[in-house]
């Protein structure tokens, strides 16, 4: 949902968004912009929400530095999605901290918006998320690293997000001997 | 927002952050934005990436990943507090193992909240069970944010429901399953009526203690009563 490059069309970016506050424009690291609803923005994400309500959001695009144009198109992809497919209801109830709400397992149509992902762009989109303080977004994309890792053993998962084993065979063996109760199938 | 956890690992990230980060680990407090104090805390020490596009050659230089590493290592890029999320979503082996794969995830599990679900195998009697939740629980500091126990089923090890409740890294346990295999409906044990953060409640084929009060839960958001 890339909204525009030029500057003519930026201009007229700004004067819609003006026009119809139900908007806000938000701009990647390499400055392009997006627009997404106010509404949603506020209800998925605590950073954006404290802006909104701060009066810290610039018409012209507000600047999300840490954030590449790939990564907030899937954000802002996501927060549109969200918008249409979940009842009110449901989203009160996944207002909630991640860290300390019982996990919510994804919605069918948020197993297929991180399936189509490439793995650079799943990782990306966790750290985005992450950034804008979206709790529902993390749940799912750290729902989705999990499932890749499940039933992996430990060769095959350092192969799939090639992690380095750094350890010692000493180290290791110590490892094992530690956590033996979880190596039974070993 | 609850940022407690945050709060917990930013502590540790304080102390530790120049183990990892290395040459890429800026802060973003260093980009000078005005958005810092909007952040969730554990974002504020998270290493900041370079984009992959044209950079690859750079990555992770001061951590000295191998060049036989073809494509990037981006899960162990990723904050504590999200390492944790991921880890404590998998069976509760399965979790533990992470700790073999790098140094970096080797403390992950044991200071992520655990998840304790006893999905061992199916061929382990339940003496083996006890032995292994009690390792568990030895293994890891807590707290503990969700117990299942859905496999235990002789009156010995129903003995141990009381003990394990009991214990403090249970304080603030947000979900509780308890399933008894059998019809027979033996009663809930006295402690499992002390959580009073509980969030979920799934019980099946238990009655509730005969404590002479009403079970208190204020924070409960799904209760999940089955076959009674």
């Amino acid at each position: 949902m890339e909204v525009d490059k030029g500057k003519g069309e930026a201009e007229e970016t700004r004067k819609v968004a003006e026009a119809d506050r139900d908007t806000v424009t938000l701009k990647s690291s390499d400055g392009k912009l997006f627009e997404v609803s106010k509404e949603a923005a506020a209800r998925l994400s605590t950073v954006l929400a404290g802006m909104i309500a701060g009066g810290s959001i610039d018409d012209n695009g507000t600047d999300l530095k840490q954030i590449g144009s790939e990564a907030l198109e899937n954000v802002v992809d996501y927060c549109n999605k969200h918008a249409n497919s979940i009842p009110s209801a449901a989203l009160i109830s996944s207002s909630i901290s991640f860290n300390t709400a019982p996990f919510k397992e994804p919605e069918e149509w948020e197993r297929k918006f991180v399936d189509r992902l490439s793995h650079d762009a799943l990782f990306d989109l966790v750290e985005a998320a992450n950034f804008l303080g979206m709790e529902r977004l993390l749940d799912v994309t750290c729902h989705k690293i999990s499932e890749m890792m499940k039933g992996k053993s430990p060769d095959q998962i350092r192969e799939v997000f090639n992690i380095k084993n750094d350890y010692t065979k000493e180290e290791l063996e110590e490892i094992r001997q530690e956590l033996a109760w979880a190596f039974y199938d070993d | 927002m609850n940022t407690t956890i945050f709060s917990r690992k930013l502590k540790r990230k304080q102390s530790s952050r120049a183990d990892h980060g290395g040459a890429e680990g800026r802060s973003v407090k260093e980009e000078g934005s005005d958005l810092i104090i909007r952040l969730p805390d554990c974002i504020i020490f998270s290493p900041k990436r370079k984009r992959r596009k044209g950079g690859r050659a750079d990555r992770g230089g001061a951590e000295g990943y191998s060049a036989a590493n073809q494509g990037s290592d981006l899960i162990s890029r990723l904050p504590d507090c999200i390492l944790g999320v991921i880890v404590s979503l998998l069976d509760t082996e399965e979790g533990a193992r992470t700790a073999i794969l790098s140094r970096r995830l080797r403390h992950i599990w044991r200071s992520a909240p655990l998840n304790l679900d006893d999905r061992l195998p199916t061929s382990y009697v339940d003496s083996r069970r006890v032995k292994a939740i009690s390792q568990i629980l030895a293994a890891h500091p807590g707290p503990a944010r969700r117990l299942a126990f859905r496999s235990l089923h002789t009156p010995s090890s129903l003995s141990c429901y009381d003990d394990w409740f009991s214990l403090p890294m249970f304080d603030g346990l947000q979900e509780l399953v308890l399933h008894f295999p059998l019809a027979e409906h033996p009663k809930m044990p006295g402690s499992s009526l002390r959580f009073a953060s509980l969030r979920v409640l799934d019980i099946r084929n238990f009655t509730f203690p005969d404590s002479g009060c009403v079970p208190s839960f204020p924070c409960l958001r799904n209760f999940c009563p089955s076959a009674r």
